[in-house]
């Protein structure tokens, strides 16, 4: 098994380096210029050395192999050193356009909001979806399988920046008992800054769980009603198991394997954060990193932010593989 | 109108309250109001308007940084760091024009405690002229050459050739002093590499920077180093960016989560709707920001081929001063301004619409629409529909005109009413509408820039960068025709070229006095007008929203919105 996910990380990386290549080059040829969001009154001589103060004049292989350079050497050199406390490089590590800050200081203060709301927000419709699809299939036809159908179908069709803005106008601006925009300084220092949090969480989390709800319930109970109908549940009944060791040991593992998967490939969206909901609550995560250096055409933080999120995927297949094996002793990695 | 005297009463009040209240000192005390929340939907990158030319990060490094002088809300200098306006008249300007003279104000302490002193404009003049920075304000500082500082207090700016108007560097909140100690070690192509300085800017304003978070939020500290003790009057200011307009203006009209909330270009009755509930108020100023519509004096026609758009080519139709008068005629300006912009809008038959004394006041009655009018003149030139298709020709050139701005809802609109007038006159129109990245970011490798032009007419908006318009009309000048030679940049997009204008500008940049320069500029603008070179539309105002709660607020188009936050405070109830 070891030698089998070693394989397959060796495997990885000539994939990583041609979809750096392929995402360097469309965001190289698509039209757009960093310098098109500063006002018309700054002539364009200065906005040529600006350019060139960037490097954005080198030609395109310059700026690639620079960049693949940064990212595999400077970067993870950095890292390291700071992890130890050792005296920092003075190689140009990989610099914003907008910000003119490291894309990698720029990801890790992105992070924890985009952890703990789209994270959350994962577990818990994780959560949910799992008891709602397997009672769901159990009860298949009953009012409960209705309404739970229903609100899976719900939480498909209704895009966030729909359910985004019916709960600010219902909690926000009727009630008011919400607020409409996360405050990403807030700290929780104590009860009364936590109540806070919770406050300002509650509103981007429904409607990012709802959809990772929908999802993984539709998943799950079909899974379910497939092994519902196998004879090994028949022959667990006629042996005298109890419904429930029938139910959760026998029919809800092995459903859980394509279920399993369908959740580990969706993990590593949650570190590219959602990019709508984040932009209705001013969440301010990766996601939203990821969409405003894209109006902004700051390649290298596009470039970085894709790169990590293709490696993570790749990962979490990775993962999603091996954890096969621990659920199904059938498969082997030989 | 009723705004703003309130407006001008609050100030009023504000400005008097120390000298009443001298008395108290609880209330005249830095922080008594705790904190301000403002949100700002483009949030800011860096605190340095050095590196950034974009208004956002101005206006936030404006609560920190500070310039020598500031613009008022009329467009008037006002005397900020610097003891007084330098003017011939007091000597600060030498008689040859050659020199400025700035003095700054004594006891001026940076927030780390060091005293301010010439020798930081001398460094902040550097820093913005050291090759390979990449400096956004690098126009500003064009034509100086050296900064002298005789003593602490006094910094000479000295020009290559008399400068009529010399207030370019350290006036308004792009130039503001940077402190020399702590940039010391970020000129030129070491810059973009000061994270640390360009996040965090050492000051001389009533706020620091605490906590500096790109493109996200900002938490200012007030600046206990402030020169007026009484100020400011909130502790804390929470700067928060992102989300979009309508949920800025819902934050400060419809939640009450903020107290400020920045440049809400919304739908007039949608912003109406959101005011009606009463929790805020709505505040517009203008400057000078102009919707216009540009005509192209060469033929943009494919079949050029490397020819297309150059002046060897002049265009068919449009280099008709017929054909352009009747366009203009056929809008009706008014409508445009309501239907796009509301009370944020007004119409415009000037370029330079303000301050007051440049505003040319020879082109009133522009705004009526005469579509019959137009259709005579069209006749009367010999633009004929011949065929009758509907569409009028002269030879075999026929008034099909492709029409083309940014994407935007508001400008699509104009250019559906535009194309519905200029129909009624016998012109066809194509529209195209072009993501606003690719129509203003000047890519010479693209074929849809606003420079490179391809198309009849376009529509975007311009603005003079400060009160003295003379860079701005020096837009119209032939030599700034982007052309294949210029590798397709230059603010002359209509390819227009008039020696007579090229010469009165030539007097202008030759001119001192404002009267005298005022007269000149009122000259061009009535010649580009007049020309129907360009057909100004709206007067855009700056609009923002504050919370009922919030006193001292004076919108300020001129200058950064947040330019007197040190007199701002929370209204009691």
């Amino acid at each position: 098994m070891l030698f089998y996910a070693l394989r397959r990380l060796a495997f990885a990386l000539p994939t990583l380096l041609v979809i750096s290549l392929a995402v360097f080059a469309l965001m190289a040829l698509a039209p757009g210029d960093p310098m098109a969001q500063l006002p018309l009154t700054i002539p364009a001589e200065v906005r040529a050395e600006m350019r060139s103060a960037l490097g954005l004049d080198a030609p395109f292989h310059v700026r690639y192999g620079l960049w693949l350079w940064q990212l595999v050497v400077v970067e993870p050199r950095v890292a390291l050193e700071a992890l130890l406390g050792l005296e920092g490089t003075d190689a140009p590590r990989i610099l914003s356009w907008q910000t003119r800050a490291p894309v990698f200081q720029l990801i890790a203060q992105r992070l924890p909001q985009t952890l703990t709301v789209v994270g959350l927000a994962y577990l818990l419709g994780i959560a949910v979806a799992l008891p709602l699809g397997i009672w769901s299939a159990y009860r298949q036809n009953s009012t409960f399988d209705r309404a739970g159908n229903a609100i899976a179908l719900l939480g498909v069709a209704v895009p966030p920046f729909f359910s985004g803005a019916v709960l600010i106008y219902v909690f926000s601006i009727r009630l008011e008992w919400l607020p409409s925009i996360y405050d990403t300084t807030l700290s929780v220092t104590d009860w009364n800054s936590l109540w806070e949090q919770a406050r300002q969480m509650l509103l981007p989390v429904a409607v990012l769980s709802l959809q990772t709800t929908a999802q993984i319930t539709r998943y799950m109970r079909a899974a379910m009603l497939d092994a519902l109908g196998q004879d090994y549940v028949r022959a667990a009944r006629a042996k005298g198991l109890s419904e429930r060791a029938v139910l959760m040991g026998q029919a809800a593992r092995t459903s859980l394997i394509p279920v399993v998967s369908v959740i580990a490939l969706g993990a590593p969206q949650v570190f590219a954060g959602a990019i709508i909901t984040e932009q209705i609550f001013g969440v301010n995560g990766v996601g939203q990193l990821l969409i405003s250096s894209i109006r902004a055409s700051d390649l290298p933080t596009v470039q970085t932010i894709t790169m990590l999120l293709a490696a993570l995927i790749i990962l979490a297949n990775l993962l999603a593989d091996l954890a096969y094996g621990l659920l199904d002793p059938r498969v082997r990695y030989d | 109108m009723k705004t703003s005297v309130f407006a001008g009463l609050v100030a009023a009040l504000v400005a008097i309250a120390p000298v009443c209240l001298t008395g108290s000192p609880a209330q005249a005390q830095q922080g008594r109001d705790g904190e301000v929340r403002i949100l700002y939907w483009q949030a800011p990158s860096l605190l340095n308007p050095y590196l950034s030319g974009g208004i956002k990060d101005v206006e936030a490094a404006s609560l920190v940084l500070e310039p020598l002088a500031r613009l008022s809300p009329e467009g008037q200098m006002l005397p900020w760091l610097a003891q007084d306006i330098p003017t011939l008249d007091n000597h600060g300007i030498s008689a040859d024009l050659m020199q400025i003279t700035w003095r700054l104000k004594p006891g001026l302490t940076w927030s780390d405690g060091s005293a301010v002193t010439a020798r930081d404009v001398q460094f902040t003049f550097q820093y913005c002229t050291a090759p390979g920075g990449g400096c956004a304000q690098m126009d500003k500082f064009r034509g100086l050459i050296a900064v002298d500082t005789p003593d602490d207090l006094t910094a000479i700016l000295r020009f290559e050739a008399p400068r009529p108007y010399p207030y370019g560097a350290f006036v308004g909140p792009q130039t503001p002093i940077l402190q020399a100690a702590q940039f010391a070690d970020c000129l030129g192509p070491n810059a973009p590499g000061c994270t640390a300085q360009n996040f965090a800017p050492i000051g001389t304003g009533p706020y620091m920077v605490a906590d500096f978070r790109p493109n996200d939020a900002v938490e200012f500290v007030l600046n206990p180093a402030y020169r007026d003790a009484t100020k400011p009057a909130f502790a804390t200011v929470l700067f928060k960016g992102g989300t979009d307009a309508n949920a800025a203006g819902r934050t400060v009209l419809e939640t009450g989560e903020f107290d400020y909330a920045w440049n809400l270009q919304l739908a007039p009755e949608v912003l109406q709707a959101m005011a009606a509930r009463g929790k805020g108020q709505v505040v517009t100023a203008f400057s000078t920001l102009v919707e216009r519509i540009t005509f192209n004096f060469t033929d943009p026609d494919p079949a050029l081929g490397d020819a297309r758009a150059t002046r060897g080519h002049p265009h068919p139709a449009l280099v008709d001063p017929a054909v352009r008068r009747a366009l203009a005629m056929a809008l009706d300006r008014a409508v445009m301004t309501q239907i796009g912009y509301g009370p944020s809008g007004r119409t415009t038959c000037n370029i330079v619409p303000a301050p007051p004394i440049y505003a040319s006041q020879a082109n009133a009655g522009c705004a009526t629409q005469d579509l019959e009018g137009a259709r005579a003149l069209l006749d009367k030139a010999g633009w004929i529909d011949t065929d009758g298709d509907g569409v009028r020709q002269r030879g075999t050139v026929h008034l099909r005109l492709t029409f083309q701005t940014s994407t935007n809802a508001v400008r699509q609109n104009f250019q559906l009413l535009a194309k519905d007038w200029w129909r009624q006159i016998g012109v066809d129109t194509q529209l195209r509408h072009i993501n606003a990245s690719v129509f203003f970011g000047g890519d010479p490798g693209s074929a849809d820039t606003m420079q490179k032009f391809y198309a009849d007419i376009e529509m975007y908006a311009g603005a003079s960068d400060g009160p003295d318009p003379e860079a701005y009309l020096s837009t119209w000048a032939c030599g700034r025709a982007p052309t294949p030679e210029s590798g397709w940049q230059g603010s002359n997009p209509a390819r227009w070229c008039d020696p007579a204008y090229d010469a009165l500008l030539e007097t202008l940049s030759q001119t001192a006095g404002l009267s005298e320069r005022a007269a000149i500029a009122r000259q061009l603008n009535d010649m580009v007008v007049q020309n129907d070179v360009v057909v100004p539309l709206v007067d855009r105002g700056r609009v923002s929203a504050h919370a009922n709660s919030l006193g001292g607020v004076q919108i300020n188009a001129w200058d950064s919105e947040l330019w007197n936050i040190a007199d701002w405070y929370r209204l009691p109830g």
